[in-house]
């Protein structure tokens, strides 16, 4: 009997264990705020870009991983005026067989594939990606005045 | 013991499947940011220099002088809009001794793909308006001036105020 709930700690130990590690794959740092402001009409005109304004930083383990991101506005409204206006620029990493098929994509709603990472050796690998964010001038309007988006970046199997 | 057994098998699949997790993703993260973008206006107005009307001629005054796509206008704005157009004064500024009754109303414009003329007056009058939700728009302008009969001759002066406003 004793060896028996000793099992089932193991195994409980196993699930939260287990639980912890898949949500702390990911983690995306702010190295800059994400705020863009139009002061005058020339700024219709010109691109905005904030470099390397996002690390990236996951945790690959005997796995290769596959990064995408989408963007969401939190008026839906606002989505048309800025779909595929926001782009993420691949700056630099520390991985060094990290494949990035296209290194500036162009975000909407759906996820978008930013890069791939493959497995490298045996252990858990620690990776930063940093990317510029650049918004370039919107072709319709729409929009409100204020417009909160939100870019989630999602790790995936290949 | 048979007790135990059972439970223990009821937590190996748990077990195996907690195993596959971190090996499998995916998993989110996060962040926000903000645009913040007011109402934004701008009128660029070009033209070939000034438009001049010559009637020196007794056939010049039979019919209207029209200079088509004289003027080109680039909109640039962020909400719908309407362009207007208006005389700086409502008579005609001789340049010497010409009546100082010429009234700037002979003067019309219309946007090129329209058919109907709108003549000048000191209150704003309505050339074009947004169609679409295009941040930029390219119009062009045709201007028209009505022979001028009874006045003296003279060179006279007019200008042209062109506005754009939020709809």
């Amino acid at each position: 009997m004793r060896s028996v709930i000793t099992i089932m700690f193991c195994c409980l130990a196993s699930v939260i264990q287990a639980q912890s590690v898949n949500y702390d794959n990911i983690k995306v740092l702010q190295k800059q705020s994400l705020t863009y402001i139009f002061n005058s009409p020339e700024d219709l005109e010109r691109t905005q870009t904030l470099n390397s304004a996002l690390e990236v930083k996951v945790k690959v383990k005997d796995l290769p991983c596959a990064l995408k991101a989408m963007v969401n506005f939190d008026d839906p409204g606002n989505t048309e005026t800025f779909r595929e206006k926001i782009s993420l620029r691949f700056a630099n990493s520390n991985s060094t067989n990290v494949f990035v098929p296209i290194s500036e994509i162009a975000l909407d709603e759906s996820p978008r594939d930013i890069l791939l990472q493959p497995m490298a050796g045996q252990g858990t690998q620690h990776y930063s990606y940093y990317f510029d964010v650049i918004l370039y001038p919107p072709t319709t309007f729409g929009a409100g005045t204020n417009n909160t988006f939100s870019i989630t970046f999602i790790m995936t199997n290949p | 013991m048979r007790k135990a057994i059972l439970f223990t098998l009821l937590l190996f699949p748990s077990q195996i499947f907690a195993q596959s997790s971190p090996k499998s993703y995916p998993a989110y993260e996060m962040v926000q940011g903000n645009i913040q973008m007011p109402s934004l206006l701008k009128l660029q107005v070009q033209s070939a220099g000034a438009p001049q009307f010559v009637f020196s001629q007794f056939d010049d005054f039979s019919k209207p002088k029209e200079m088509l796509n004289f003027f080109q206008l680039k909109v640039k704005a962020t909400q719908p809009w309407i362009v207007t157009c208006q005389a700086i004064d409502e008579y005609m500024t001789p340049a010497t001794a010409g009546s100082a009754n010429l009234p700037s109303s002979l003067i019309s414009l219309k946007k090129s793909t329209d058919n109907n003329y709108v003549p000048l007056s000191t209150t704003p009058q309505s050339l074009a308006q947004s169609l679409s939700n295009s941040v930029t728009t390219d119009l062009t302008l045709d201007i028209k001036m009505n022979p001028p009969m009874n006045y003296r001759g003279d060179q006279y002066y007019f200008g042209i105020i062109f506005s754009l406003t939020q709809q």
